[in-house]
Parts: structure tokens; sequence; C-alpha cells
């Protein structure tokens, strides 16, 4: 039989968590045409599917979970999916995306989306086993870690289930509670986890035994061979992985990025004890790689501090910048066992080292005394640290505000603490300080979801071209912003283009031969530059007065020089921002608002979104 | 071909089983691959590859001799094979495996697929004529 | 004498023709760092780190005569 949409598994499920009832419904083709998958069905889904002004913690809110139509295939890094909510963190436009065996298992079940709506009654797991959906009652795991659950549903149901689970940090609402899969992969940003909490949603579970159609599967199974071997043949393929992301960690310090006490400056003397080096020589398990991946990243470590002895996938490197440089934690195994208790917990370990960095930094200048925070808090203090994030993710004490995120606990704590709360749009910034390098600055300042390196990773062009010069950089950041999320519509992980330099052209090839369709590279990038332009409008819909003044890093990166290491004196003054909003919008046919145009909307095929914002749009 | 294991090596990427599924049968489904992976996590956080070793084990217990040995591969002949499951509960590795869209049980045709596109040489040939591309 | 670079990862595009493979006679021993700076006229932060025979060094490592480097472009992962 010839599959419709080759690619693709053809189905959408809907599920409803107040009623406990599921409809499956065929992907619309003009849907997979136009958005592609994965993080394009996520921003059209949720366009479509979430009433303007909704309460991201209501049940009106949705997931939308989607792989993408090159997940689950012979292709090298297959297995990305993503999902996307209206984020409880900004209030805009949120998403997050996770490797592991997801999106394959996703598509083997028969479907190339969820869309979850409503609000259970009682805490539940939706278990999806080859087209049959079922509710199971969750309240024999509500309370418990990410990774335990994971291990009991697996024990329960079946070790060829694929799990997705919150930990007690989603339960509370914490605003960066992550997902957790894999025994320590997350979907981590933006509160997708919150919104599983709100929804008394706990976990999925997926298995699948499907085909997924090709239109050429000769073709395919040649070209993916090709790909393989291609990536086999690079230099350097074999030195990569050993050390995985955590390899940059010396590297980002050398230039001066390095997120160190909260950001107070970008330079961690100590980082040659938490890198990746330190994790092959002392803690190192297993390398775990994701589905289809031939260089895996992941680093399954075991760890023992005085405090305990665990296990934990990583240290990855935001985990080493934002909890270990950031709360200037200073041996990898206090990294990992920092990194173990947050994966537990549920929270997002980039947005949680920003927040107990925050606390630290206000507890240091007086903001925060030990009487209101229940103990003394210290940098380099692994019981600090962890004492932080227990407190985040029960909300007990002074930790019921740092789960509102660094911008609104400013906004609380007052007394300058806003000038070094570090989010851009409420969403905590990521692991590479930008006060000499414009172009990843701007990166964290337009990325759609909030502070996030992974829609333009600038840092390289700042350094190859010149650090001071702005010159260039609104366009290599608008070229990078196609890219990059091009792999979140594809269903695919990045890191083999970016570590071993497996060109894109690959991907450009393998497409048509997967779907039937005669897409070019080119054709691929406008859909990517579609989706830019309707994440943007999303905000804008729901945010009242968003646009520019959402755009900007928090005062310390314009006002404040960096005070020591390779990057000593350098910020960048806020004009000079301004010129770099300005060259963006322009190139982006946005207004000085930093809003698309009518004609730009037009010219994206977003009509339906022209006539939603009427006004708002010049 | 015999396939050889370094289950230390492997990080369950399951490219071998995309890679077996598309030769063997034609199909993008790594739910019809003759070769497994066994995650063992949290603890102690492991993965163990499960092979054909042509025993002829299978062959031994198969009540209508529908397995036959050729050039040491193991290989079952669809016309006979009615899908008792004998040699597949038999098998002492457990590398025998069932499929619904299939009528008769998988097993590994020796083919070195796998062999050729596992990133890591964690599945290898052990009489060294097949390697990775 | 000369040295072979080997470059991969997505710094490439910043090296002399993009290319991968850069072969390069030197007036003498010099560092990595060095031949990046001087003769390639890439900035050596560039580079993360640089592997040869099979082992990972910082840039300062000299090659010998006739070796092949690899150079590590800075990941961005996580």
């Amino acid at each position: 039989m010839k599959a419709k949409l080759p690619g693709y598994a053809g189905q959408i499920l809907y599920v409803d968590l107040t009623t406990q009832k599921t409809e499956t419904r065929p992907l619309p083709p003009e849907l997979a045409r136009e958005y592609l998958g994965g993080r394009g069905f996520v921003a059209r889904l949720l366009w479509d599917e979430v009433p303007a002004g909704t309460d991201p913690l209501g049940p009106e809110n949705r997931v939308v979970i989607a792989a993408g139509p090159l997940s689950g295939l012979f292709i090298p890094g297959a297995g990305k999916l993503h999902l996307g909510t209206k984020s409880p963190a900004t209030g805009g436009y949120g998403d997050a995306n996770v490797g592991g065996h997801l999106a394959p298992e996703l598509k083997y079940a028969g479907y190339d989306a969820v869309v979850i709506r409503g609000v259970s009654e009682h805490p539940c797991v939706v278990v999806i086993d080859d087209g049959a959906v079922r509710f199971l009652d969750g309240s024999q795991w509500w309370g418990q870690g990410a990774i335990e659950t994971e291990t009991r549903l697996k024990a329960k149901l079946g070790h060829d289930f694929q799990i997705m689970t919150i930990g007690p940090a989603g339960e509370k609402l914490v605003k960066f509670a992550c997902i957790s899969h894999d025994f320590g992969r997350q979907a981590g940003r933006t509160g997708v986890g919150t919104v599983f909490g709100s929804k008394q949603l706990k976990a999925i579970a997926i298995r699948g035994s499907r085909d997924v159609p090709v239109a050429d599967v000769k073709g395919v199974q040649e070209h993916g061979r090709k790909m393989y071997e291609v990536c086999f043949s690079k230099p350097g393929f074999e030195e990569w992985t050993p050390y995985g992301t955590a390899g940059v960690t010396d590297w980002v310090n050398e230039v001066g990025a390095f997120p160190t006490r909260n950001f107070q400056t970008s330079y961690f003397p100590e980082h040659e004890r938490i890198n990746g080096q330190r994790i092959r020589e002392k803690i190192l398990v297993t390398d775990k790689g994701c589905f289809g991946c031939p260089i895996p990243c992941g680093k399954y470590s075991r760890v023992k501090v005085q405090r305990g002895e665990a296990f934990v996938e990583g240290p990855e490197y935001e985990t080493i910048a934002l909890i270990g440089g950031n709360c200037a934690l200073a041996t990898i195994e206090e990294v990992g066992y920092a990194n173990y208790v947050a994966d537990e917990l549920g929270l997002d370990t980039i947005s949680a080292g920003n927040v107990a960095a925050f606390a630290i930094e206000c507890y240091e200048k007086g903001l925060l005394t030990e009487e209101q925070v229940g103990r003394k808090l210290a940098w380099g203090c692994l019981d600090s640290v962890v004492f932080l994030l227990e407190a985040m993710a029960a909300r007990e004490g002074i930790g019921d505000l740092l789960a509102e995120g660094v911008k609104t606990a400013a906004s609380v704590i007052k007394g300058g603490s806003e000038k070094f709360a570090i989010h851009v749009k409420g969403l905590e910034w990521s692991g590479y300080e930008a006060r000499y390098a414009p172009a990843m600055m701007l990166s964290y300042m337009t990325a759609d979801v909030g502070a996030h390196h992974n829609r333009s990773w600038a840092i390289t062009y700042d350094v190859a071209v010149g650090r001071e010069t702005l010159e260039g950089k609104a366009e290599k950041v608008i070229e990078l912003q196609h890219i990059r999320p091009l792999f979140d519509a594809l269903g695919l992980c990045r890191l083999q283009w970016v570590e071993i330099g497996f060109e894109l052209e690959h991907y450009a090839a393998i497409f048509p031969l997967v779907t039937g369709w005669d897409y070019s590279w080119t054709d691929l990038l406008a859909i990517s530059e579609r989706i830019w332009n309707l994440t943007r409008s999303f905000s804008a819909r729901e945010i009242e007065g968003y646009g520019r003044d959402f755009d900007y890093p928090p005062a310390r990166f314009y006002e404040e020089p960096i005070p020591d290491g390779p990057a000593q004196g350098r910020f960048i003054p806020k004009e000079q921002l301004e010129e770099l909003l300005d060259r963006y919008y322009h190139l982006r046919g946005w207004d000085r608002r930093g809003l698309p145009t009518r004609a730009k909307l037009e010219k994206m095929g977003l009509q339906f979104v022209l006539d939603a914002l009427g006004e708002k749009v010049s | 071909m015999l396939l050889g294991t370094r289950d230390d090596l492997c990080s369950g990427c399951r490219t071998c089983q995309v890679a077996c599924s598309l030769e063997v049968f034609g199909v993008v489904n790594p739910k019809k691959a003759a070769l497994g992976i066994d995650a063992l996590f949290p603890n102690p956080g492991k993965y163990r590859l499960v092979t054909c070793d042509q025993c002829g084990e299978c062959a031994q217990v198969c009540p209508l001799g529908a397995i036959d040995q050729k050039d040491g591969i193991y290989l079952i002949d669809a016309n006979v094979c009615n899908l008792c499951g004998l040699c597949v509960t038999s098998c002492p590795r457990q590398a025998m495996f069932t499929h619904p869209d299939l009528s008769m049980p998988i097993k590994c045709t020796g083919c070195g697929e796998c062999v050729r596109y596992c990133p890591r040489g964690a599945v290898y040939d052990v009489h060294g004529e097949v390697s990775r591309k | 004498m000369k040295v072979t670079l080997l470059v991969y990862g997505h710094t490439r595009e910043y090296f002399p023709g993009r290319a991968e493979r850069h072969e390069i006679e030197l007036p003498g021993p010099l560092s990595v760092e060095e031949i990046l700076s001087k003769l390639l006229k890439v900035d050596p932060a560039l580079v993360m780190a640089v592997m040869a025979g099979g082992r990972r060094y910082p840039k300062s490592y000299v090659p010998q005569d006739g070796e092949e480097v690899v150079l590590l472009s800075p990941a961005a992962g996580g």
C-alpha cells in the first residue's frame, strides 16, 4: 500500500485529560507541506489550538508533542522530539526538545504529533501502545523523582516502552520544570514540565511496532548508508565523542564566555576541574547515545560526594556552566551530584542553576538574609546549591519565590537585583556569557523562547570576524536562526553538523527520498523562516506590548564591564544593542517595535496571523 | 561472518537495528531487527547486545525442519515455518524475535549490515570478513 | 618540514578555502597556535584543542615533521 504522506506516520493524536478521551485524526497534508513537523507542528498547532489569552496553567493551554519527517529513519541523529506550549515562564511561545528514543517510538506507534488538552481530575499517566491509548491512575507515582518514576513505569509496563515524565518540581508548578526521558535526557526549557504538572499528567509512555513509510526505500537506504559513512570518515569522528558537549568547557573559558558566579564574570579559574576530561577520567560509566547517533554525547556517570552517591547522565556542558561555574562548584563530582538532584526533582538545570546563583548573589549583597533563606548561602558550596534546588522544587520557604524564576524573584526582592536577574523574556540565560560577543548577545536577545543558545550559536562567528565589530552580526544570527531550528522541524539532532562538520547538503539530499517532495534546502529554510515569524507572532498575540522591550539582556550586560579574565573590561553599551536590534528587525522585515509587518506576514503565507493580530501589525 | 559483541562500546543508538530492518525486510523499523539491545539503567548503566551466534539450537528444535544451515548461517525456510515459536523460546541467547506483521520469526541472516553501520564497532565480525564502513 | 592540519566541525568555514585538510610547509618547528596565526591567518581561538597520535593536546602542541594533527572545533551542545 502506498503511503499518503511518506516520511510521516500520518496521524495526530488528540488527548483530552478532562474527559479522559482521545481522538485520532489524519495528519493534514498541507500542515506537513507548510510546517514540516517537530517545531513547525508545535508552532502551528499551538497557534490554532490555544485560545488567545489562555492561562498557561489552565485547562485551555495545550502541550503539543511532535516528531519530524526524518525522525526514526536511517539518518544520523534522527531522534529528536519537540514539545511546545504557551510558556508559564514567559507567557509567550515556549518549546523544548529532547533526544533519546521518544520521537522514533512515537512514529512507530503511528503518530507524528500528540496534542494534550484539559486537566485530569487526579494524577494520570497516558499510555500510547501502537495506536491503543489508555489512561492509568498516576497517584502511585505522584511525588516520586523523575528517574525513579521512569524506573518503576518501565518495570510495570515493559522495558520497550519509552517514557517521558515529570518530577516533583513539575507537580509543584515550578516555572522551569522539565520533562525527563531515558534516565537523564531532558526537554528542559520554558516550563513544558510545569504544564504537564498543571494538567496532573505525570508521564506519557510510548511503544510502537509499525514501519515508517518512505517514498523511495532503496534511495533512503543508500543515502542513509552514505550519511553514516561520511560521518565515520570525518577527521575527529573518534576524537569528539569521548568528551561530548563538556569538551567545550576549557574553550569557553579561554574566550572569556563562561558563566561564573551568576554571570558576575566570564572566567572560572577552576574550570579544568569540571571539564570533559575530568568526566572521562573520573566518573564515566558509559557513553550513551540517542537514536541513530554516531557520536554519542551522553556521558553516563557515577559520582560520589560526602552527601551520597548517584548515577547521573552528564553533566552536559550547560549544566557544567550554570550549576558548575555559575554557582562556583569546583569539582566534577559536585557538579554531577547537583545535576542528579536537579534531574530527579525534574528541574531544568539551566534555569535552576541561574536561580540558585541569583539567590547566592542576593545573599552576598544582603538582599536576602540568613533568616529569610533558612541557612547561609555561599559560592562553591554544594550544600547551598542542593538546599536551593530542593527548596525550589518543594516551593518551601524562599523556594516558593525562587520557583517563579529570576525575573519574578527580582521584581519582589528589588534592591537592584533586576540588573543581575539574568534572563530574556523571563527565560534564564544558558551557558555563554556574551558581553564580549555581540552576535552571541543578539542571539540570546532575539531567540523566540527567551535566553537560549540553540536557535543561534554565533560565538565562533564573533571570534572569527572580530569580537568588537557589529558588522555582519545580525545577518549571521538570522542565518543561524533559520538553519538551527530547521533541525527541530525535521526531527533531527544538529550536533553531527556542528561538531564533526557533517555537511548540510546530505540532509537536503535525503529529504526528497523520504517524502517524495521536491524541496531544496532553500525551500526548507524558507519554511524555517515562516515558523520563526509565527512563533514571534504567537508571543505578540499573547503578551501585551510584546516586541522590542522584550529583547534586551539584563542591565549587567550593558552597564558592568567584565571584572577579570580574558574578556576583562568588556561590555556592550546600550546604544550598540539598539544598533544590533535595528539592523536585525530591518533584515527580518519587522518594524522598529520588533513585530513582523503586514507585508512580511503576507510574504510568509501567514495571512491568518495578520487576521488575528489586526491593529497590532503595521 | 559471525557476530561478536563488545557491550562496553555500545551506546544504545539502535543504528544496527534500523540498518538490519532495511537490509532484511526493506522497511524502516528497528522492531523488525534480528539483534537486540538491553539497556540496563539507571543501575548499573550498561548496554547488553543480544546477537545470534549461529549455534544451531533453533534448527535442532524445529519440529518441521524449517531451519537449515548454509555456510555457517542458519536460515528459516518461509515456506515450511508455521511460526510455532519453539525456536524463539529455545534460543539460548534470546536472539530470535517476532513481529505481528511477520509470519515467521526474525533471525540473523549473517548479512553483516549491522557490523557495517554500528558507529562504534560494538557489533563486529569475529571472522573479520566484514567491517565498519 | 611539512605538517597536515585536519579541521572539522563548523569552524571549518573560517579556514582558507573552507577546506578540511591543510598541508603546510613549515620553516621549522612551530606550535599549532603559531601555525594558525602566522601561516593560515586564522584566529587560534577558533580551535578548541588538538589531537595527535590519538591523544589530546593544548594548542601549544608542536607537531613533528610529517605529522597529521586534528583541530577540534568548539562545540555548542548541552
